[in-house]
């Protein structure tokens, strides 16, 4: 590990989100020497994904809001010629912004009985589990060994139904454990919420009342937190999108898998609908009447080729594609339907044509390879970055994270970079230079205007629309709940797509920002879900979700900075953006190759590498 | 700078391209770069060389069955009868530090070659390798780490499916040995707890340099659940079938049959399904060689 990093590249990339990744692997793939470091531990950036602990470790990170200068940096000054200037990268991530967690499910008061008898054997555990790097290897097998015990526990909890097993006393020595090691987190998480006042006592009442739903425990979710891959921006693709497009013909789709997301839902008079999309879905619909499945079907049939029939939306181009709709003879719900679950436009800004485009584009990815347009990657769209870089790696790319760049190296004739210096004072020279936006110091940015994207991450114990299966995959856009703010896109994801622990569900909002993410979003998780805290046995409460755990914060959104905005960049560093609020991800993927072929005018973007048996390279020594 | 190697020098007449039929495996000739100098000229040839290759090999252990000659999916795909599809697909892995032997274990393994000169990994994504055991042929998709171990930073993706992983130091060097906590602690965190894990201490052959006793090795396997270890020369080809054999081997018996069926239906999507695999199993074949 001691091992140094090569000093010469053709291109460096910082940062390991999705459009540095996705240029990482096309520059690789043309025969580029490519760098591709990150300061972080972790891939993606703000495109990565945690297990439930992992995120909350990244979250500490955040709040603890000094500039700390661990790790004494070496010093670069002396690096510099007098030909050149330096560009000093920052230090310390900003893009986001009002962390604030609440944690509603139950904190075990029971099981810190046994906490005694257990103490001693959790300090192995817990030297393990911290982040420091030594470890002696005699932990290590007791804590392989208590993820076997966790597997064989998942079954039993299935056979037995009742809600007693599931809290069984014995659940269970390593509970305990885990309250031990992660309490540090708790308090953090009590001085945010101070809303879980009481709090033990409602649960005990309602396990004994309503023994039907399961109890998950924040202990629980503590023990089964690698089972959870929580996205930062979780984005599902279309399923004819450029993303899809590109992993197919890259052929990095052979390190992923996906599962179709396997319903539209629609807010309607406060209730949660699932839509009709495709044909079969809108004749079966037991919500629709006869009529309305005619006005249905005719018009979706319409918006397949509306290009052709011009006459019919001629007279409308200048307004609403909300106000279109209301001349087609479609029901108040119909068109609710297709302005908020098909087209997924807001009501006020989207115009007829855009209206009819996007509800095109969503008809024609239907059916590709589910019943709605979109699939989702297993273990989390975090992984996608991954994919990319493995593919880099396959082509001779250097992976390198927890590596800090301190500066740029420009030559202040020419006006081109021509370096960077780590942070072990480290000279590394290359032709271009990919730096991911958030690692531009302030000054560079100072005339940039950045948007902001709101973000919640739930965890629940059902479903917001219950059916025969649990494991449902739904997009859900709620529109403004009040006039002046802006509709909410809701992912829910369920067990089987490997992104959270069995019985719960992780779900995702996501809005562009007008104010912090809690003022934007709750109005919405208040509609749809109510806190384990609060949940009675009323009727009302029976049938929303349980809230047992919420994160929101706010995602600086670097999508649409135009690179005019950045001063003084020389020209051969390019900039690639943060996660977008977008539904897909079609942004950083065009992204990346319009940089690329900046760069690159003559090579191919990404094409299929040979069959994987067919390449073997030797590096030179 | 990249020099192909191997396959590429055994044939070296090129007719770049290869033979017919359609489908996305062909536009590997749009390739460009280094890839394009790594295509394999001539599939054919290729395929006739690999029963010879599997006459070289060492028996496998007594109670694991035969070795069927591999067959990668590219040749399966060009034969007019394609033989019968393969039974299960299986996704191994093999971690450990740099220059243990890890690609070196995975090519002797899957093609029967070593490359005393090799440096470092580059332009190795996987290999397949199909074998039979206990009466099912079994597709082996045997992944390298990409060369993304040297600075401590593979990802997380690659641990996903893989329903075995291959641990791997180097007898003589102890820092490899040295690392294996911090191999466990990756397999902790990202891997399924139900891979099979295996401890391999390789370059066997390498016995007057030893620095890590056999015992040492067997104690570190011992402390972690259904951990196997066993030593190994990827020069020698010493023991390399028998590493992968027991491991696949542990990884049927681990694993119920419907399992594995439901895998194939349980509506995961890979965006290029393999073609070999139909969307339900063949039934199991009569005749079980052994076990």
């Amino acid at each position: 590990m001691a091992e140094k990093l090569p000093t010469e590249f053709d291109v460096v990339i910082i940062g390991t989100g999705l459009p540095e990744s996705i240029l990482a692997a096309a520059c690789s793939r043309s025969g580029q020497r490519v760098l591709h470091v990150d300061s972080r531990s972790y891939y993606g950036g703000n495109w990565a994904s945690f297990s439930f602990t992992g995120l909350q470790s990244w979250l500490k990170d955040y709040q603890q809001n000094h500039d700390s200068e661990e790790g004494v940096t070496a010093t670069w000054q002396d690096l510099i010629h007098e030909t050149e200037e330096a560009i000093s990268l920052r230090k310390k991530d900003e893009t986001i912004q009002h962390t604030e967690v609440f944690c509603y499910a139950s904190q075990d008061v029971e099981d810190s009985v046994q906490d005694t008898e257990t103490l001693q054997r959790s300090s192995p555990l817990e030297a393990s589990a911290t982040p420091a790097d030594s470890l002696d290897s005699a932990s290590l097998p007791k804590e392989r060994q208590s993820a076997y015990s966790t597997s064989y526990e998942v079954p039993s909890r299935h056979t037995e139904e009742s809600d007693r097993e599931l809290s069984l006393p014995s659940a269970n020595v390593e509970d305990s454990l885990e309250k031990e090691k992660y309490c540090g987190d708790k308090t953090d998480m009590h001085t945010v919420s101070g809303e879980d006042k009481g709090e033990h006592k409602l649960v005990v009442q309602d396990s004994i009342e309503q023994p039907k739903r399961n109890r998950i425990t924040y202990s629980q979710m503590v023990k089964e937190s690698r089972r959870f891959n929580i996205d930062l921006v979780s984005k599902p693709l279309y399923s004819q999108g450029s993303l899809i497009d590109l992993l197919i013909k890259s052929n990095v789709s052979r390190y992923a898998e996906f599962k179709n997301v396997t319903r539209i839902l629609a807010f309607w008079e406060g209730k949660v609908e699932q839509v009709p999309c495709s044909r079969a879905d809108v004749f079966n619909s037991k919500e629709l009447s006869m009529v309305e499945k005619r006005m249905l079907m005719k018009f979706l049939t319409f918006c397949l080729d509306y290009e052709q029939h011009s006459d019919e939306y001629q007279d409308f181009k200048q307004c609403s594609f909300s106000d279109y709709l209301k001349t087609k003879k479609l029901t108040p719900n119909l068109q609710h339907f297709i302005l908020h679950s098909i087209a997924m436009t807001s009501e006020s800004s989207c115009t007829t044509l855009d209206g009819l485009q996007a509800t095109k584009n969503f008809l024609q990815c239907l059916g590709r390879f589910g019943n709605t347009p979109f699939i989702f990657p297993l273990y989390g769209h975090g992984e996608i970055p991954q994919c990319f870089c493995r593919m880099c790696a396959v082509f001779g790319g250097v992976y390198c994270l927890r590596h800090k760049v301190q500066c740029l190296v420009v030559d202040k004739d020419s006006g081109r970079c021509k370096g960077i210096i780590d942070a072990f004072g480290q000279r590394i020279s290359a032709n271009y230079f990919i730096v991911e936006d958030s690692y531009l110091p302030k000054e560079t940015c100072s005339n940039v205007q950045y948007k902001q994207i709101s973000r919640a991450v739930l965890i629940t114990d059902q479903s917001i629309l219950k059916t025969d299966s649990d494991q449902q995959i739904s997009i859900l856009v709620v529109p403004p709940l009040e006039p002046g703010t802006t509709s909410v896109r809701v992912m829910e994801l369920c067990s089987s797509t490997m992104t959270c622990m069995k019985d719960s569900y992780l779900v995702h909002l996501t809005c562009s920002s007008s104010k912090t993410a809690r003022e934007d979003l709750e109005p919405v998780v208040k509609q749809l879900f109510i806190p384990e805290a609060e949940a009675e046995a009323g009727k009302d409460e029976l049938r929303k979700p349980r809230l047992l755990w919420a994160l929101y914060f706010n995602m600086r959104d670097s999508s649409g900075v135009s690179r005019s905005s950045y001063c003084g960049l020389p020209s051969n560093v390019y900039i690639c953006s943060g996660p977008d609020w977008g539904l897909g991800s079609e942004h950083a993927v065009k992204q990346a190759e319009t940089l690329f072929q900046e760069i690159f005018p003559s090579e191919e973007f990404c094409p299929p590498p040979p069959n994987p048996e067919d390449i073997i390279f030797e590096a030179e020594g | 700078m990249l020099l192909p190697l191997l396959r590429r020098s055994c044939f070296p007449s090129s007719t770049p391209g290869g033979g017919g039929g359609g489908g996305s495996a062909e536009r590997v000739e749009g390739a460009r770069g280094p890839g394009a100098r790594g295509r394999r000229p001539e599939r054919e040839p290729y395929a006739c060389m690999d029963p010879s290759a599997a006459l070289h090999r060492r028996p496998a252990g007594g109670s694991l069955g035969a070795v069927s000659p591999a067959l990668s999916g590219g040749q399966a795909r060009r034969r007019k009868q394609p033989p019968r599809p393969a039974d299960f697909k299986l996704q191994v892995i093999i971690i450990g530090s740099r220059g243990v032997g890890k690609t070196s274990l995975m090519e002797r393994f899957t093609d029967d070659t070593f490359c005393e000169a090799c440096k470092s990994t580059v332009g190795v994504d996987f290999k397949i390798k199909t074998v039979e055991l206990r009466g099912k042929k079994i597709r082996l998709q045997i992944w390298d780490t990409a060369g993304q171990e040297r600075f401590n930073s593979i990802t997380s993706a690659y641990y996903r499916s893989a329903k075995g992983i291959i641990l791997v130091y180097d007898i003589t060097k102890k820092e490899t040995f040295d690392d294996l906590p911090k191999w466990m602690k990756m397999i902790d965190k990202y891997a399924s707890e139900d891979a099979e894990l295996l401890l391999v201490g390789n370059k066997l052959d390498c016995e007057t340099d030893r620095e890590i006793s056999r015992q040492q090795g067997e104690k570190f396997a011992q402390q972690i659940t259904g951990m196997r270890f066993c030593e190994a020369s990827a020069k020698d080809n010493f023991n390399v079938d028998e590493i992968f054999l027991k491991l696949v081997d542990d990884i049927l018996k681990k694993m119920p049959l419907d399992v594995l069926r439901n895998e194939l239906s349980n509506s995961i999507l890979s965006l290029q399904p393999e073609p070999e695999i139909p969307p339900e199993l063949p039934p199991p074949r009569p005749h079980v060689r052994c076990c």
